[in-house]
């Protein structure tokens, strides 16, 4: 409640002082969303940033830990500043473009995969109400992400094509497939969820599980149980994680798309696969788990939301990771029959099934 | 003409298959579950308690020792150039100061670096004074370093002296050899 109330008194200070200044209040409106999306742009960057290197962190840890072994451990205590020293050492090394390559594409595609994963928060609801793109979060906000996550898709055909080789030209076009194809179950399963909340808002969405206790999130809903699990099995695909890595495909194809890449542009584009797991995580927390909403019910009203929001959200980056370590490697050909013909199907029956219960009055 | 066909393969029912296939999932998901939790085999080399040491064999290879009589407290090399002579790698420098019954080394240097730990300057010492312990934490930042001089050798030489001991028992000034029973051998 407190960020909450805090973000909308900031928001109608800002918007009084415009009009106190002698703006019309459609402009001062307009100003202060502006100031807020430069602010929020800011703040979400640096939440990719630490996002990404903590979870690097965690993710090597994790991997340790899985193989009975302990993890980074030297760098700082118990290994805690490894990324750091990581991240300082790719950005002193040397910037290679291949010869022959695409001189523009091959700097452009790390570029607007880092953007494109960056614009998809501006719609995360952090609290009630605290958005950053409030305007498009409240028409459009689930439309706005599929958007954004199909724009992925071409930032990594850029990089992979740009880069003059073949490994990342098939392992880009590797993604591109696996991204595409599993757009579509995502998509049904999203549609689940917008039909039983009756709106595309992600803040709305979350609205819509409020009820009195944790029994109102939708994942205790028998109808978003199939929704949550082809939600569950795309995100996989989207990120382009274990058991769907074909892209990066460390054993196959080197490093795929990222092959030709080194210093800042790798970077980018490896601190943007890792916020992208943060962010989808988020995604799923916020359309099956509730978002921000305390598994205490409204008699909660000391822990902010957004801590709920994370700490749910990094259960399930955990379990992405757990993931990652346990399942071996998708073929491309089983990696597209089963979104073809198995998640697709299984998606509309989803719809068929949630829109049942929605006209039953669920 | 005989109709080719192929063998029908045997296709598991798809029911069946996504429950087994879910089934050996969740079964992979526990397994590394529990060895998160389970305790780690890395041997956090070299913060190492005093316990888990790691203790050579007898007789390991290290690094080189130069042997001080207890009796005398000098070195029992007399600087007789054996030990340089037969090394293939000539990685033996010393230069000997007086005579006779007062000869001994002055300056004694063993370069590790070229060294190859064939024994065979141990073996060639006609008084047992030089030798190798279980020292094998020689990594230097320098290969200059790795040229042992006199002091280094005495000095793990002491150190390493009950270790020789137990080593080299019963051979020189220990007397015949003694089996585990006790008994000299004959």
């Amino acid at each position: 409640m407190l960020l909450r109330d805090t973000f909308n008194a900031i928001r109608q200070w800002t918007e009084g002082l415009f009009t106190g200044w002698g703006m019309p209040d459609d402009w001062a409106f307009l100003t202060t969303e502006i100031l807020v999306w430069i602010v929020g742009v800011v703040c979400a960057i640096a939440v990719m940033m630490v996002a990404a290197l903590v979870l690097v962190y965690l993710e090597r840890k994790v991997a340790g830990y899985i193989q009975s072994r302990l993890g980074p451990m030297r760098v700082g205590p118990i290994g805690l500043f490894q990324t750091a020293m990581d991240a300082v050492k790719l950005l002193v090394k040397e910037d290679i473009v291949p010869q022959g390559a695409d001189k523009v594409l091959h700097t452009v595609g790390p570029a607007l995969f880092f953007t494109v994963s960056l614009m998809a928060w501006l719609v995360v609801p952090w609290d009630d109400g605290v958005v950053i793109g409030r305007v498009v979060d409240q028409n459009i906000g689930v439309l706005y992400l599929m958007g954004v996550s199909g724009m992925t898709v071409i930032a990594i055909l850029m990089g992979g094509w740009g880069s003059n080789n073949k490994w990342s030209l098939i392992g880009a076009v590797r993604a591109g497939a696996q991204m595409l194809s599993y757009e579509i179950p995502m998509l049904l399963a999203l549609l689940c969820v917008v039909l039983a909340a009756e709106s595309l808002s992600l803040g709305d969405i979350v609205g819509a599980q409020r009820g009195g206790s944790l029994l109102s999130w939708n994942i205790f809903k028998p109808w978003m149980w199939l929704p949550a699990l082809l939600f569950i099995i795309a995100m996989f695909a989207e990120i382009a994680r274990q058991p769907f890595d074909l892209p990066e495909a460390e054993s196959e194809l080197v490093g795929g798309y990222h092959t030709e890449y080194s210093g800042m542009k790798f970077a980018l584009f490896f601190l943007a696969e890792y916020a992208n797991i943060l962010l989808i995580s988020i995604v799923v927390t916020v359309m099956f788990l509730g978002g921000w909403l305390s598994p205490l019910g409204p008699i909660d009203s000391v822990i902010p939301g957004v801590l709920w929001l994370f700490a749910k959200a990094g259960l399930l980056v955990f379990f992405v990771l757990w993931v990652r370590w346990t399942l071996p490697r998708m073929r491309p050909d089983q990696m597209m029959s089963l979104s073809w013909k198995l998640l697709v199907p299984a998606g509309f029956l989803a719809l068929a099934i949630t829109t049942v219960a929605v006209m039953l009055g669920a | 003409m005989p109709k080719h066909t192929l063998p029908q393969s045997k296709r598991t029912p798809l029911a069946a298959d996504i429950i087994g296939g879910a089934a050996s999932v969740l079964k992979g998901l526990w397994v590394t579950l529990i060895t998160f939790f389970r305790p780690k085999v890395t041997e956090r080399y070299p913060f190492r308690d005093a316990e888990r040491n790691y203790k050579p064999r007898p007789g390991y290879r290290g690094d080189f020792a130069l042997i001080t009589d207890r009796e005398t407290g000098n070195l029992r090399c007399t600087a007789c150039m054996s030990c340089a002579k037969v090394c293939p790698d000539k990685c033996i420098h010393i230069v000997a100061e007086g005579k006779g019954k007062e000869r001994k080394p002055a300056e004694f240097y063993i370069d590790v670096g070229l060294c190859m730990f064939c024994w065979l300057c141990v073996e060639a010492c006609p008084f047992d004074a030089l030798t190798m312990t279980p020292d094998y934490e020689q990594a230097v930042d320098d290969p200059r370093k790795l040229v042992r001089d006199i002091e280094v050798l005495r000095t793990r030489g002491l150190e390493y002296e009950d270790v020789l001991r137990v080593q080299t028992a019963g051979v020189a000034e220990d007397g015949p050899a003694q089996t585990d029973a006790g008994e000299p051998t004959q």
